[in-house]
């Protein structure tokens, strides 16, 4: 069975990528109308599609008015993208049948990239719990995170009242005095928050910090390396890495200058002109095809502007200029505001 | 192009003759003329600089000089003597003549070309000096045209001169403006208040920025949709005149399929000039989202170059990402227009009319643009507009009476 495969993919066992994507085209194309549609309307069958990149990937705002499912039953979780322009009707939905792939997938990168010294630690979370924010994928990547990897005293720091400044202080300067390293994840902004309201710490060695999506003209205008460099010097923390991912996949891209998509995932730099790939090297809008995101659609062309590199990896320079703001980081962000104002 | 420094304004804004205008009356028109041959030097450089520079398609540059220039041949001396006549005239009690500003300092956008031919000659006409800023996006057109005017007679051509400087430089702006006694600017909202803080209050200050503009088709009009396409595809519609939005009353799916032809056509004539990424991408999103939208429908390039969205859902005015990309909506009665458009009334100007000459006079009064022509003309203005609703030459001068 494809699920099967493609958890057996996750842990590690050899595939060929172009074989995987087609049947995993072919299964979505079977299953969800508006993905057929979309992909009969240019041309695009499982039996004219000779390799990957031949499938048309579907613009994200497409979750926006299209039910995009291929699961079976019941959706088992129904994530919201954060886009609020349009009023919350107009918010893309992600329909998951089951959350397995995506945790088993967050189970190895997280682990491969982030701890590969050590089976956990304490996790802090400069955002809000599921409780609070049931509809945030990003929320329920970090709820994920502290069952899989969570030493005692892993907690959220964001509630009704805003972010727990006193509770946050309280964790890091408990953490420094047993010497336990700690990993803070949340979105540029909450740091940027926190870190401007006085959050100070030397953290012990193997500490780290991850932020997840970008500024998005919502806070302070700190570019990439400005942040990296407050956060090491605010909090005494040498690793500072950006996660790059999306309400509409399930795959987390993680990197500092250049991310590097894990095995069953691949990126490709269109230009929004042709949706052809441009050159290496040039910039043009970042396309997902992320295997494991078997309920939805596994290619997807998002709004993010990007730049890959020859062996894969690839760079993100935010969202296009002109188009809508959105995201997980936005959601953060007025929820933030939202509690202050 | 090379910017100019404070100094070598100073030196330009002294160095200006005055024009004699019944002279500049005399002499344009023969300019203008000479610009319809199409062996003309001055206008094979034109429109070879204007492709090379903003990517137009030649033919649509083409047309659109020839227009500019018949307008200049045959509409300005009539326009400048029934508004400006030299010498004194009756208005009893009254007499009064005008004076014309020493100097007419024009800011230029680079979106259409051929835009300063019109201004520069008016000046010229009233017996102003002229001095041109032209934009960095299309710096040729201005100066050739002047050049133009040297080779018929050079003497005219020392009352005017075109020069660049970057448009957030004020150095310059300021120096212009010390002998500048009227001001015509183009640009974005944003770079024209830029302009404005330099302007001292009192001077006639014509600011040209952003503008709206639609067409309205009855479906009963035969030929409206490849007249409508020229609209669009002029251009690309970079120019404030161009629709971007399309009421038909009547079959509006039908004239969407009709208008999609067109474009289609027309990219095989005249193919738009090559967009941005960003452009193109905003462009994507207006497909995107009306892809899967129901009770809409998209017809459209496989590349960005043109864009057909028909939508009976969502039927206010939606500005257009541009690029050859128009938004079609069914209305039943005209009388649903003017709530359609109420978002952006205070921005409206043209509107690209195929109908009846009582329903063109109706909406004159009820939709708030200021500007109404034929469809297939939007881009096509006549020299005697007031544009954006206020006449131009007419407010360069200041009026002296004499209470006889």
């Amino acid at each position: 069975m494809l699920r099967d495969d493609l958890h057996a993919i996750i842990t590690g066992a050899p595939f060929d990528f172009d074989q995987v994507a087609l049947r995993v085209f072919a299964h979505q194309y079977e299953r969800c109308q508006p993905f057929r549609a979309f992909c009969d309307r240019r041309g695009a069958r499982p039996d004219k599609v000779r390799w990957w990149k031949d499938v048309p990937p579907l613009p994200v705002d497409a979750f926006k008015r299209s039910k995009i499912y291929c699961g079976d039953g019941e959706p088992e979780k129904v994530f919201l993208t954060s886009g609020t322009t349009n009023g919350p009707e107009m918010r893309g939905k992600h329909h998951f049948g089951s959350m397995d792939l995506m945790r088993e997938g967050e189970r190895e990168t997280f682990k491969r990239v982030l701890l590969p010294e050590v089976d956990e630690i304490r996790l802090l979370m400069l955002a809000a719990p599921p409780e609070v924010a049931p509809a945030s994928v990003m929320v329920w990547y970090l709820a994920t995170a502290i069952e899989l990897f969570g030493r005692p005293g892993s907690s959220f720091f964001v509630d009704q009242g805003g972010l727990q400044l006193d509770a946050l202080g309280a964790a890091l300067a408990d953490a420094t005095a047993k010497r336990e390293a700690v990993a803070l994840l949340g979105t540029p902004f909450a740091f940027v928050h926190a870190l401007d309201a006085g959050l100070r710490a030397a953290l012990p060695p193997g500490s780290f910090v991850v932020h997840m999506g970008g500024f998005k003209g919502r806070s302070r205008e700190l570019e990439r390396e400005a942040l990296h460099g407050f956060i090491r010097e605010r909090l005494g923390v040498r690793r500072v890495v950006n996660n790059y991912s999306m309400t509409e996949v399930s795959t987390q891209f993680y990197g500092d200058e250049h991310h590097v998509p894990p095995r069953w995932a691949a990126v490709r730099i269109l230009d929004p002109d042709t949706l052809q790939d441009v050159p290496d090297g040039q910039r043009g809008l970042i396309a997902v095809a992320d295997l494991v995101n078997l309920d939805a659609c596994a290619f997807i062309v998002t709004q993010d502007v990007g730049e890959r590199r020859a062996d894969g990896a690839f760079k993100v320079y935010g969202r296009v200029a002109g188009a809508e703001p959105r995201g997980c980081a936005l959601a953060m962000d007025e929820f933030l505001l939202g509690v202050k104002a | 192009v090379d910017a100019v420094s404070p100094e070598e304004v100073e030196a330009l804004c002294r160095g200006l003759q005055r024009p004699d205008p019944a002279r500049a009356r005399a002499v344009l028109p023969v300019v203008a003329r000479r610009w319809l041959d199409p062996s003309d030097e001055f206008r094979r450089r034109a429109i070879a600089a204007i492709v090379e520079t903003t990517g137009y398609a030649e033919g649509l540059v083409a047309r659109g000089i020839d227009h500019m220039m018949t307008e200049l041949a045959e509409n300005l001396i009539p326009l400048v003597d029934l508004d400006l006549p030299l010498g004194w005239i009756k208005r009893p009690p009254l007499r009064c003549r005008w004076e014309a500003p020493r100097l007419v300092l024009c800011v230029f956008a680079g979106n259409v070309p051929g835009v300063p031919a019109p201004d520069i000659a008016g000046a010229l006409c009233i017996g102003s000096r002229v001095l041109c800023k032209v934009a960095q996006h299309e710096p040729h057109f201005g100066p050739i045209f002047l050049q133009s005017i040297a080779a018929v007679d050079a003497e005219l051509a020392k009352s005017a001169a075109a020069v660049y400087w970057p448009g957030a430089s004020y150095d310059q702006l300021r120096v212009a403006l010390r002998h500048a006694e009227a001001v015509i600017a183009y640009g974005s909202d944003e770079s024209l208040a830029g302009v404005r803080q330099h302007v001292k209050p009192g001077l006639p200050f014509l600011a040209y920025g952003h503008r709206l503009s639609l067409a309205v088709v009855d479906d009963r009009v035969a030929d409206a949709a490849p007249r409508v396409a020229l609209d669009v595809a002029n251009f690309d519609q970079q120019g404030c005149v161009a629709p971007h939005v399309v009421y038909v009353r009547g079959d509006a799916r039908a004239f969407s399929a009709a208008l999609a032809g067109e474009l289609e056509t027309l990219q095989g004539r005249h193919p738009r000039a090559p967009v941005t990424m960003e452009e193109a991408a905003a462009i994507r999103r207006v497909r995107d989202d009306i892809e899967f939208k129901e009770g809409a429908e998209l017809y459209c390039s496989q590349d960005t170059a043109w864009t057909v969205v028909y939508d009976e859902v969502d039927r206010e005015f939606r500005p257009s990402p541009l690029g050859r990309t128009v938004r079609v909506h069914p209305v039943r009665e005209l009388d649903e227009l003017p709530a359609l458009v109420a978002p952006v009334r205070r921005y409206l100007q043209t509107c690209a009319f195929a109908g009846t000459v009582e329903d063109a006079e109706r909406l004159a009064s009820t939709l708030g643009v200021t500007r109404i022509c034929a469809a297939g003309r939007a881009q096509y203005t006549r020299i005697a507009w007031n544009h954006d609703g206020q006449p131009r030459l007419g407010r360069l001068v200041r009026w002296v009476d004499i209470e006889d």
